[in-house]
């Protein structure tokens, strides 16, 4: 850890930059830039503490026959969000298909964008035909909406966690991509990588030393914004009833679910909804307020 | 810009065939049998080969490719494994008017309500109809598409006692019947529609606002619409079409939940169904055509971007 040196000066601190006080100087300028991505980053947290407490805090299993009484209404007691149509307990439902929503969204927009990422960089660092073909192989990609090529994955592939995964990081292969090529072929251009070039350093230690750290700020703002994508998709799968197989708790198969008992139980809607919009919300706020504070060009404007 | 169009052609033929060979790709890699897997571990071995046979699943990749596309030239689909064995050429048909209605009015709700708003975002920056807008788009950013859908039903059925119909009205034997039930799975379709254009329309006008030449516009006598119009939004009015056609994407996948909220067959129904019996003919075929659109939307873009900027034509 670098240290953080400071001498009071006349009331001036000098701060010799130490990793944490740049850390904390980011902190500060976005909390000012964008008061909205403050709150943004409180629901995340509030989401993974639910994801990751949740199931211990639970009161009930969420597979769990008559925890409550059928159709029974929200409300102070032992059932805080109700019971579903087979006597099920909401509340642990929610809390037991936060980290699957969570880790779903979490793990299929990191590895699509990061399997797009690589592919951009090493398509624009080496140029010429690979770049041409790999950009074909883009376009191609990018001609299918998000949830209509999972749902083509989805007719080849079993329903698991893990397919779901699958299913819908694929799709994201070319919004990765396109940002790091772009990044990257801004970068290769600059004197500090000819200089890299000329000591001697090879393509690989080019690539990860002196191009790879300078798209990761475009990259992260990239990924966060899917998260909020791969969520939605995700519930939306589930709704479809071709997510995880039920009885297994997922926000997306709740609502599915209580479609089928719309009328009689409109809560049953109404709470796995809510929930699906706060992560969707939080992540595509994040996304957006990361790109404005670390887009230098965005800087001063909205 | 004839030969601007010409170029964006030849690049959207090879696309396609791209777009095609994967869509084949993840349909034959189906693990294990998919005659098995359609029929069931029960059936038995003849009924088994029977199916291999009538799915052309015995003849060798490329071949099964060929007929595959060659079928989709000369109007043969293939058949449905599931529905009865139907033509998929006449199950799209069949389906097609629902998706479509949906589309229209999803489009004219967006058009005529996203491009005023943004602009009364834009010239009214910072004020209460400001934020208020802003507010309405970030919640249409944010709210699933099918959760809404759920809830204007719920609302809709406790206090006007509203009931989807169960069949699809055509307009043009009952417009009032047709709108009356289009309406609100197009509300719920358009929202996302007219919050992300809306937003869109905020900025890129914001941008333009402060270039000189709507200073010397409005310094020459020009009233404020004609300054507004003429020369801010003509001007903004360009990333709004690519983001408005890059929408057409969201709309696509956004029929397929819509429909299923409002039980309406059309080709989102079909193909949901499809995925969930695997019924890879149909799937194929119908994944085939939505990235088509897909594809002719882009190019539509394209030239529409072409003809709104002459700097682009002449590159």
């Amino acid at each position: 850890m670098a240290s953080i040196e400071s001498t009071q000066n006349g009331g001036v601190s000098v701060v010799a930059l130490g990793r944490w006080s740049i850390f904390w100087r980011g902190v500060t300028r976005f909390s000012r830039r964008s008061p909205l991505g403050i709150i943004a980053i409180a629901i995340i947290l509030f989401l993974v503490l639910m994801a990751i407490v949740g199931p211990f805090v639970a009161p009930h299993d969420p597979l769990e026959l008559g925890a409550a009484e059928k159709f029974s209404n929200p409300g102070w007691g032992e059932n805080l969000l109700g019971g579903d149509n087979f006597g099920r307990d909401v509340l642990s439902r929610i809390l037991h298909g936060a980290w699957r929503s969570l880790v779903v969204g979490v793990i299929a927009s990191v590895a699509g964008t990061l399997a797009g990422g690589i592919l951009g960089l090493v398509s624009a660092y080496y140029g010429g035909r690979t770049d041409a073909i790999m950009q074909r192989f883009v376009d191609i990609l990018m001609a299918f909406p998000v949830i209509i090529l999972a749902l083509a994955l989805l007719t080849a592939l079993d329903r698991s966690m893990n397919t779901l995964i699958v299913a819908i990081a694929v799709p994201f292969i070319p919004y990765g991509a396109r940002v790091v090529r772009a990044s990257t072929l801004v970068l290769k251009e600059t004197q500090y990588v000819e200089a890299a070039r000329a000591v001697g350093a090879s393509d690989l230690r080019v690539i990860l030393r002196h191009i790879a750290p300078g798209c990761f700020a475009p990259y992260v703002v990239v990924a966060t914004g899917l998260v909020g994508v791969a969520i939605i998709t995700e519930s939306a799968l589930g709704f479809l009833g071709l997510g995880i197989p039920p009885p297994t708790p997922t926000w997306g198969e709740m609502l599915s679910n209580a479609l089928t008992n719309l009328l009689f139980a409109p809560y049953l809607a109404v709470t796995p909804g809510v929930f699906i919009t706060l992560a969707v919300f939080s992540f595509s706020v994040l996304g957006d307020s990361l790109r404005d504070v670390l887009d230098p060009r965005l800087r001063g404007r909205t | 810009m004839k030969q601007y169009i010409a170029r964006r052609l030849l690049l959207a033929i090879p696309t396609l065939i791209g777009v095609s060979l994967i869509i084949f790709i993840i349909m034959a890699v189906i693990p294990g049998d998919v005659a098995v897997a359609i029929l069931g571990d029960a059936a038995n071995q003849k009924t088994v080969a029977e199916l291999r046979e009538q799915l052309g699943l015995n003849a060798p990749l490329y071949e099964r490719y060929w007929n595959w596309v060659s079928g989709m030239f000369s109007g043969d689909l293939g058949y449905s494994v599931f529905l009865g064995g139907r033509p998929i050429a006449d199950l799209m048909v069949e389906h097609f008017p629902v998706t479509l209605n949906l589309a229209v009015y999803t489009m004219i709700i967006a058009v005529v309500l996203a491009v005023p708003l943004g602009t009364i975002s834009a010239i009214r920056h910072n004020s209460w109809v400001d934020y208020a807008l802003r507010v309405f788009s970030i919640i249409g950013l944010s709210v699933p598409v099918f959760w809404l859908g759920i809830m204007i039903v719920l609302f809709l059925a406790k206090t006007f006692s509203w009931q989807p119909e169960l069949s699809w009205v055509s307009p043009f034997e009952d417009p009032w019947g047709n709108i009356k039930q289009m309406i609100w799975p197009s509300v719920t379709l358009g929202y996302f529609q007219v919050a992300f254009i809306a937003r869109m329309t905020r900025s890129s006008l914001l941008e333009v606002i402060q270039e000189d030449y709507m200073r010397t516009a409005r310094s020459k006598g020009l009233n404020e619409r004609v300054v507004t119009v003429r020369h801010g939004l003509r001007n903004a009015i360009i990333p709004i079409v690519t983001i408005g056609g890059l929408q057409f994407v969201a709309l696509l996948a956004g029929v397929v939940v819509t429909e299923k909220v409002f039980n309406l067959a059309g080709w989102g129904t079909l193909l949901v169904n499809g995925v969930s019996n695997r019924d890879f003919p149909l799937v194929q075929t119908i994944i085939l055509i939505f990235a088509g659109i897909v594809i002719v939307a882009n190019l539509l873009t394209d030239m529409l971007y072409a003809w709104l900027d002459p700097r682009i034509r002449y590159q």
